[in-house]
């Protein structure tokens, strides 16, 4: 779907290239540089200056985001002349949320993202590693990987984390994030 | 009493075999870099002899260099930071199925740089240290901005400004944290955990780790890496044809070596980018030559780092650095008084050296089939089990779960980036570089500070450098307008 509308919009445009087709990819993305980079600047103009502009801590941060700058604004002209303009009109005007959230890709991408929040955000840290690692995976495996089977999917989603968590905790005595079950066997081995 | 022969007596052979096979696999998970290896097997070599312990060390330092290469090249996540440009060129050719030749290449370029970087040490360790003496704050500062200027065109298949722009962000991005010199904050927005700044560890599996999984999964049917290994040895007549090649990145990595704090990492990139230039060719639509460029440049770059290490008792790099302490847990003082007070001990190391480059040699291509044959796995089957691994890669460097929520953040924007076309490549050498372009330069602003311009030029090698970042610019923006002149 998304496909078909990037060729209708490149047929309304009369081009074939890719980099043109993309300018409004790149006017939107130059406009949130330049944002982003003025934002640097002034921030960078506030900082101290103890012992003048010759050492200031501003003063690399000022010169790499006026460079920045400039060349979001270079970035900004050339989607300008690329007919990036027209196509950020059409392509708001063509914008559907529903279409958007029923592309496969789309829905496949939402659901990776979301399930890795899920388990960095309010997993991690919260139950042991492996605990937590385990449940991620049996519903990325769940979501991903179907075909593989549930006695596979389950198999699997328990081995690699006790065994990552085994290796790391036990062998190399490094931490892992929210404990390992393998805390309570460390005092074993010393 | 050292001597270069002791080196090759049985059991430092055996604990060099050892140090190899944990060094190749340490190397080989996404975002475990040879400095950490060394860190966290240091602990073992408390109880060895001082020679044990060299020679230990030595191997894993130089197998887990080339165990990056394994995950770069079949998984498309790179195993250590050096092995970045050794994924873009490898990676194409392990879809197209020459997975097993381009690890057999990348091993093979590994030995090569390694018998480099040990020839050139000997050979011309006066003249390098001379030059690289020369190097001050203003000319390191200038040899950082050289290197994120020849990353504008790294992976940036429309135009070298995005390259730039995602270069210079990087750069922006390690100014985050309490500064070098007035111990100033900036940009912390007071959170605590970023007064420390950010590490580039989280950063590096966010941008390349995550945002493969993202990408790789959202496609209905990820792209599948052939199971069958095919040839691995890379035939002779390849390794001759790249001679140039080799030649350059060799001295690129020496050079890059001897510098201090500078590492693989820019030595890698710098190889590969200038490789890119001199040949004229696309490497990242996959091509051993880029393996090659990336590969001898960054274990070339071991040898020298070396040098300054024991001549001088300044680490080249991270892993040198941890080498440096490791030896000195051990009684070594390292400086200009090496050869007296340790009489035969860097020959033990030439020695050391040697015998490393070979066990590695050895036992990475007995891994390679292995290799290929676990990273041909499904991707939907691979890549979620990687997570769990990027995880504790991240958290390991700190122990703060922020750097867990960094990496993510970093995936976000890695995805966002490669959907937009910015490339990533030069995000992350902006990220390794930025700090101490910083400091080297500020630094250099306040020794000029009641100087002359005339008198910055005076400076030769600054001046040289100058004049080969405007070349850069300048030669990279004329290629991309030559470019559809060629096409028509």
């Amino acid at each position: 779907m998304m496909e078909e509308s990037q060729n209708k919009i490149d047929q309304q445009m009369g081009s074939g290239e890719n980099s043109n087709s993309r300018a409004w990819v790149d006017l939107v993305s130059s406009i949130v540089l330049i944002v982003t980079s003025g934002v640097i600047i002034f921030w960078s103009l506030k900082m101290h200056r103890p012992g003048g502009w010759s050492s200031a801590p501003g003063l690399i941060p000022l010169f790499l985001s006026t460079c920045t700058f400039f060349m979001s604004l270079s970035l900004l002209i050339s989607s300008i002349k690329n007919r990036g303009c027209p196509q950020l009109i059409t392509k708001c005007r063509g914008f559907s949320f529903h279409q958007y959230v029923s592309d496969i890709k789309i829905k496949r991408s939402l659901w990776i993202i979301l399930l890795t929040a899920f388990y960095l955000f309010v997993l991690l840290g919260r139950i042991p590693f492996e605990l937590g690692s385990c449940i991620y995976l049996i519903s990325v495996f769940y979501l991903f990987w179907r075909k593989g089977g549930w006695r596979k999917i389950i198999l699997i989603s328990i081995l690699v984390p006790f065994a990552a968590g085994g290796i790391f905790r036990i062998i190399f005595l490094i931490f892992v994030p929210g404990g390992s079950i393998f805390d309570w066997l460390i005092p074993f081995f010393k | 009493m050292y001597s270069f022969s002791m080196a090759f007596s049985p059991l430092i052979v055996l604990i060099s075999a050892f140090g190899a096979v944990l060094g190749i696999v340490w190397g080989a998970m996404p975002g475990l870099s040879p400095a950490m290896a060394l860190a966290l097997l240091l602990g073992l070599t408390y109880s060895l002899g001082t020679p044990y312990a060299i020679a230990f060390l030595l191997s894993v330092l130089i197998s887990a260099t080339f165990g990056g290469a394994i995950s770069a090249i079949l998984i498309n996540i790179p195993g250590t930071p050096d092995s970045v440009p050794t994924q873009w060129s490898g990676h194409p050719l392990a879809k197209r199925g020459q997975g097993g030749l381009a690890l057999g290449t990348a091993i093979t370029s590994c030995m090569l740089g390694n018998w480099a970087g040990i020839l050139l040490l000997i050979c011309t360790v006066p003249i390098i240290l001379f030059i690289a003496l020369k190097f001050h704050s203003w000319e390191m500062a200038l040899l950082f901005i050289w290197a994120v200027a020849l990353c504008g065109t790294l992976g940036s298949e429309e135009s070298p400004l995005k390259g730039w722009i995602s270069g210079w962000f990087g750069l922006l991005i390690a100014l985050v944290g309490m500064e070098g010199i007035f111990g100033y904050e900036r940009f912390t927005f007071g959170i605590p955990q970023l007064q420390q700044g950010i590490s580039f560890l989280p950063v590096l599996m966010g941008l390349f780790g995550l945002t493969e999984i993202f990408v790789t999964l959202s496609e209905p049917s990820p792209y599948v890496i052939p199971e069958k290994v095919g040839r691995v040895l890379p035939p002779l007549k390849l390794i001759i044809k790249y001679w140039k090649s080799i030649l350059r990145s060799s001295l690129v990595g020496l050079y890059i070596g001897v510098l201090p704090a500078a590492g693989p990492t820019m030595a890698a990139y710098i190889s590969y980018s200038l490789g890119e230039r001199f040949t004229k060719k696309k490497f990242s639509e996959g091509d051993l030559e880029g393996v090659i460029c990336s590969e001898v440049a960054g274990n070339a770059e071991i040898g020298g780092a070396l040098l300054p290490t024991m001549i001088l008792g300044i680490p080249g790099s991270g892993g040198t650095a941890i080498f440096l302490a490791s030896i000195t847990l051990h009684g070594i003082i390292t400086g200009p008084m090496i050869d007296f007070e340790h009489p035969g001990l860097l020959h033990f190391i030439y020695g050391c050296l040697i015998l490393a480059n070979f066990t590695m040699y050895l036992l990475a291509f007995a891994l390679i089939k292995p290799s290929v044959k676990l990273f041909s796995l499904p991707r939907e089957l691979l890549l979620p089990a990687i997570t769990v691994i990027l995880v504790i890669s991240s958290y390991v460097e700190r122990f703060e779960i922020f750097d867990i929520y960094l990496m993510f953040g970093f995936g976000l924007l890695g995805f966002i980036m490669r959907k937009t076309g910015f490339p990533i490549a030069p995000m992350t050498v902006g990220v390794i570089l930025g700090d101490m372009l910083d400091v080297n330069l500020r630094r250099a602003m306040v020794v000029f500070e009641k100087e002359t311009i005339w008198q910055i030029l005076s400076r030769p090698i600054g001046t040289i450098l100058i004049m080969i970042v405007i070349l850069t610019f300048i030669s990279t923006i004329y290629r991309k307008k030559e470019k559809p002149k060629e096409a028509r």
